[in-house]
C-alpha cells in the first residue's frame, strides 16, 4: 500500500547528511523565496503570468528561454568550479572534499545541463526572438506549440534541478552508457532523473525544431527567396532540419533505456540478448548532429555580426549556405568517431575518420568567409565583434585538435583523456557559447529598447577569453601526459600544476560571469542613457533593424516586401523614406495558460516515472491529453489589435526617434 | 480549415489499405509458419515499405504534382539520412560483432 502511494520515495532520499548539498539547497531555496517574495511585494505575479508565462509572443518566449539558459548556466558553472577545485586539490595523500559518488553526479549533471539546458535554450531563445523579425513575419507558424515547447524544456530542467535535493542524479556521465546506467548497476533514481529530464526537454526541442522549420519555410516575407534569406535564419533552418532528423533517435533511445530500467526489458543489458554497444551507437547518432545543432546557430550569429560591424556584405554568402547544408549532411556520417575504440575494424574506423576530416572543410570555408568579410572592412570593436574575433582564433585551435582526434590511431591514445575534454570544450565554449553571447549583446536592444553597457561587456569578454585559455590549454597537455577524464583523485604530482592553472582559469571565467551580471544590472540602471530610439543601433543590414526598439508585439505594422539580400541596408542606401501607409488592425495569437499548465503536468509525469508513483504519472498524462483536447476545441485563439492602437504605438516609438534629445544621444 | 469530402474519402481509402497491410503482416507472422523464415522476413519488410508509401500518399497527401517539388525534396533527404544511419549502424554493429563476439555468438 505504501509503495502504491509513495512509490519508492522515502524521506531518506533527502541528502541531509551531505553538508555541501544541503548548503547549496538551502541557498537555492532561500534565493527562490526572496525572488518570489519580491515579485509578490511589488504585486507583479499577475503581470508575470499574464504578460510572460502565458504569452504566445515569440519575443517573450525567446526571452524566457534565455533567462532559463542563464540560470542553468550558473548551475552548470557551479558544477565546473566544484570539479576544478577537487582536481586541483586531490593529489596523492589529499582526498579532496568531494566523495567519489558525489563527484560522479557532478560531472554527469555538468554535461547534461550545459548541453541540454544551457546551449539549447540559449540559441532557441535567440532564434525565437530573431527569426520571425528577420524573415518579416508577425509570429512563428505555431505560437501555442512554441509555448508548450518552452514549458516542456522548463519541466525537464526542473527535474534535473530537483535531483539535487531529492534522491540523486545520474552518476553514469552525461552519455549514460550501459551497463552502468542499467538498473542492475544504478538502482537509484539518478539515471531516471537523467532519462526523464532529457526526454521531456527533448520532446520540447523536437517540437521547436518542427515549428521553426515550418516558420522559415512558409512565413518568409513576399520576395524573400531562398538566396535572400538572412544567413542567421539560414543556419537556423539547417539546425531545425538536424533537430527533426536527430532528436527522434534520442527519444527512442531514452524510451528503450527506460523500458530496460522500469519494465526489466533487455535492449542494452549485457545478458539475455541485450547489446550495450547499440546504445553507444544510437546515442552518438543523436549526439554528433547535436554538436552541430548547438554550433550552427552560433555560426549564423558570427556571420551577422561580422557583416554588420565590418560595414560590408557577408563575403561568400552562397558558399556559407552550401557549407551549412554540407555540414548538416556530413554530420550524419561521422558519429562513430566518438567510439573508435569500441572495437569496430580498420575499415569502419577509416571511413568515419576520413568523414570527420572532410567535415572540417565546409567549416574551414566558413572561417575564411568571416576573415574575408573583415578584410578591408571598417571593423568596429564592439562587444559582439570581440566575441567573434575571440571565437575565430580559438575555434581554429579546437578545429585542429579535432582533426587530430579524427585519426583513429591518435584517438586510441587520446580517447577518454583530458585531451578530449580540452577539445570539446574548445569547440563548445568559443564555438557556441561565445556566439550566443555575441547574439545576446547584438539583439538585446531589439527586445528591451536599450543597449548593454559596453565597458563591462568587454571586460567580461577578456576574462572569459583569458580564463578559457588558462582553463583548457593545460588539459591538452594533461591528455598527452596520460591523464584520463573524470578522475576524482590521482597519484601523479606532475599533473597538479596544470590542474591548479586550470582552476585559476576557471576562476577568471567566474570573474567574467560576475562582469556579465554586473553589466546587466548596470545597463538596467543606465537604461535611459543607453536607450535606443532609432530601432537600428548598429546600422544593421537585415529586416529586424527596420522596426522600432523594442519591437512592438506585432513586429511589423506593415508586412515588408523584400527586393534584395540585406534588404534593409539596400533601402537605407537608396535614401528613400518609407512610404506612409495607412495602419490596419492586426490579428495576434492570444495568451494561453495551457502552456505552463502542460509544463507542470509534464514535470509531474516525469516525477511520477522517476519515483514509481504510477498514479501520479497516469493522472499527469491524462491531464496532458485533456489540455490538448481543450486547446483543440478552443476557437478564440487570436485577438485583434485595433488600427488606432497600432498607429498610436508605432507613432510613439517612431516619434521619439526624431526628437532632438535623442539625436544628441545617438551622436555620443 | 474545412475538411473536403474528397480528402475524407482519401483518408478512408488509406485507412482501409493500411489496415489490410497490417493484418497481412500479422497473418504472415502468425499464420504462415510453413513458409521459410527468410521468405517471411522479406515479405514483412515489403509490406512495411508499401505501408509507408500508402501513408505518405493518403495521409500526408504527397503526390507528383509540381507544387510539391520541395516536399518531395525533403522526403528524399530524409530517406537519404535514414539510409545512411541504418546502413551505418548495421555496418558498425556487424563489424564490431565480428571483432569482439564472434566466438560467443556462434549459436
Amino acid at each position: 500500500m505504501e509503495t502504491l502511494i509513495f512509490g519508492r520515495l522515502n524521506y531518506h532520499d533527502i541528502p541531509y547528511d551531505n553538508p555541501i548539498i544541503m548548503a547549496t539547497l538551502g541557498g537555492a531555496i532561500m534565493l527562490l523565496l526572496v525572488v518570489a517574495f519580491l515579485v509578490w511585494y511589488h504585486g507583479q505575479w499577475s503581470y508575470l503570468w499574464r504578460e510572460w508565462f502565458t504569452s504566445l509572443d515569440h519575443k517573450r518566449i525567446g526571452t524566457m528561454y534565455i533567462v532559463l539558459s542563464l540560470i542553468m548556466l550558473l548551475r552548470g558553472f557551479a558544477d565546473a568550479l566544484l570539479m576544478r577545485t577537487q582536481q586541483a586539490l586531490a593529489e596523492g595523500g589529499v582526498a579532496g572534499y568531494l566523495p567519489p559518488e558525489h563527484y560522479n553526479q557532478i560531472f554527469s549533471a555538468h554535461g547534461t545541463i550545459m548541453i541540454i539546458f544551457v546551449a539549447m535554450p540559449f540559441f532557441i531563445g535567440l532564434m525565437n526572438i530573431v527569426v520571425p523579425l528577420q524573415i518579416g513575419a508577425r509570429d512563428v507558424a505555431y505560437p501555442f506549440l512554441n509555448s508548450v515547447s518552452f514549458w516542456l524544456t522548463v519541466a525537464g530542467a526542473m527535474l534535473v534541478m530537483l535531483s539535487l535535493g531529492l534522491g540523486n542524479f545520474s552518476h553514469a556521465g552525461w552519455s549514460a552508457y550501459p551497463p552502468l546506467s542499467e538498473k542492475h548497476y544504478s538502482p537509484g533514481p539518478g539515471v531516471d532523473y537523467w532519462i526523464w529530464g532529457l526526454q521531456i526537454g527533448g520532446v520540447g526541442t523536437l517540437m521547436t525544431g518542427i515549428n521553426f522549420f515550418v516558420t522559415i519555410w512558409r512565413l518568409r516575407a513576399p520576395g524573400m527567396t531562398w538566396m535572400k534569406l538572412p544567413i542567421f535564419s539560414w543556419t537556423i533552418l539547417v539546425t531545425t532540419l538536424l533537430i527533426m532528423l536527430a532528436f527522434p533517435v534520442l527519444t527512442v533511445l531514452l524510451a528503450l533505456l527506460s523500458l530496460d530500467r522500469t519494465l526489466g526489458l533487455h535492449f542494452f543489458t549485457n545478458h539475455l540478448g541485450g547489446n550495450l554497444m547499440l546504445f553507444t551507437n544510437l546515442f552518438w547518432i543523436w549526439g554528433h548532429p547535436e554538436v552541430y545543432i548547438v554550433i550552427l546557430p552560433a555560426f549564423g550569429i558570427y556571420s551577422e555580426v561580422t557583416a554588420t560591424f565590418s560595414r560590408k556584405p557577408l563575403f561568400g554568402y552562397t558558399s556559407m549556405v552550401y557549407a551549412s547544408l554540407a555540414i548538416a549532411t556530413l554530420s550524419f556520417v561521422v558519429w562513430l568517431h566518438h567510439f573508435f575504440t569500441m572495437g569496430a575494424g580498420a575499415n569502419v574506423n577509416a571511413f568515419f575518420g576520413i568523414a570527420t576530416m572532410v567535415i572540417a572543410v565546409p567549416t574551414g570555408v566558413k572561417v575564411f568567409n568571416w576573415i574575408f568579410t573583415i578584410y578591408r572592412g571598417r571593423l568596429e570593436f564592439t562587444t559582439p565583434i570581440l566575441w567573434t574575433l575571440g571565437f575565430i582564433v580559438t575555434f581554429c585551435i579546437g578545429g585542429m585538435t579535432g582533426v587530430l582526434l579524427a585519426v583513429p590511431g591518435a584517438d586510441f591514445q587520446l580517447h577518454n583523456s583530458e585531451f578530449l575534454i580540452a577539445h570539446f570544450h574548445n569547440m563548445l565554449i568559443p564555438g557556441a557559447l561565445f556566439g550566443y553571447f555575441a547574439g545576446y549583446a547584438y539583439w538585446f536592444p531589439k527586445i528591451f529598447g536599450f543597449r548593454l553597457n559596453e565597458t563591462w561587456g568587454k571586460r567580461a569578454f577578456w576574462l572569459w577569453l583569458v580564463g578559457f585559455y588558462l582553463a583548457f590549454m593545460p588539459l591538452y597537455a594533461l591528455g598527452f601526459m596520460g591523464m584520463p577524464r573524470r578522475l576524482v583523485h590521482y597519484d601523479n604530482p606532475l599533473w597538479q600544476p596544470y590542474l591548479v592553472t586550470a582552476l585559476v582559469g576557471t576562476l577568471l571565467i567566474f570573474a567574467g560571469i560576475l562582469c556579465q551580471i554586473l553589466q546587466l544590472t548596470l545597463s538596467i540602471q543606465q537604461r535611459r542613457l543607453l536607450q535606443e530610439n532609432t530601432g537600428d543601433p548598429w546600422n544593421g543590414r537585415t529586416l529586424e533593424w527596420s522596426i522600432p526598439c523594442p519591437a512592438p508585439a506585432w513586429n511589423f505594422a506593415h508586412l515588408p516586401t523584400v527586393h534584395a539580400r540585406d534588404d534593409f541596408h539596400v533601402t537605407k542606401q537608396s535614401g528613400q523614406a518609407p512610404p506612409s501607409l495607412p495602419y490596419s488592425a492586426i490579428l495576434l495569437p492570444a495568451a494561453s495558460g495551457l502552456g505552463p499548465i502542460m509544463g507542470a503536468l509534464a514535470f509531474l509525469l516525469g516525477f511520477g516515472l522517476v519515483w514509481y508513483l504510477w498514479w501520479m504519472a497516469a493522472v499527469a498524462l491524462a491531464g496532458l491529453v485533456l489540455c490538448l483536447l481543450v486547446r483543440s476545441l478552443d476557437d478564440e485563439t487570436e485577438f485583434l489589435i485595433p488600427a488606432t492602437t497600432v498607429e498610436a504605438t508605432e507613432r510613439a516609438l517612431r516619434r521619439i526617434a526624431s526628437s532632438p534629445y535623442n539625436a544628441s544621444q545617438v551622436s555620443q | 480549415m474545412k475538411i473536403h469530402h474528397s480528402s475524407l474519402s482519401k483518408t478512408f481509402t488509406g485507412f482501409v489499405l493500411s489496415l489490410i497491410l497490417t493484418l497481412g503482416a500479422f497473418s504472415i507472422a502468425r499464420g504462415w509458419t510453413d513458409l521459410a523464415s527468410t521468405m517471411r522476413h522479406v515479405l514483412l519488410v515489403l509490406l512495411a515499405l508499401i505501408q509507408i508509401l500508402v501513408q505518405l500518399r493518403y495521409f500526408l497527401h504527397l503526390d507528383g504534382s509540381p507544387d510539391q517539388r520541395w516536399k518531395r525534396w525533403t522526403l528524399w533527404y530524409t530517406v537519404l539520412i535514414a539510409l545512411l544511419l541504418l546502413g551505418g549502424t548495421l555496418w558498425i554493429m556487424h563489424n564490431a560483432q565480428m571483432h569482439m563476439m564472434a566466438g560467443m555468438e556462434s549459436s
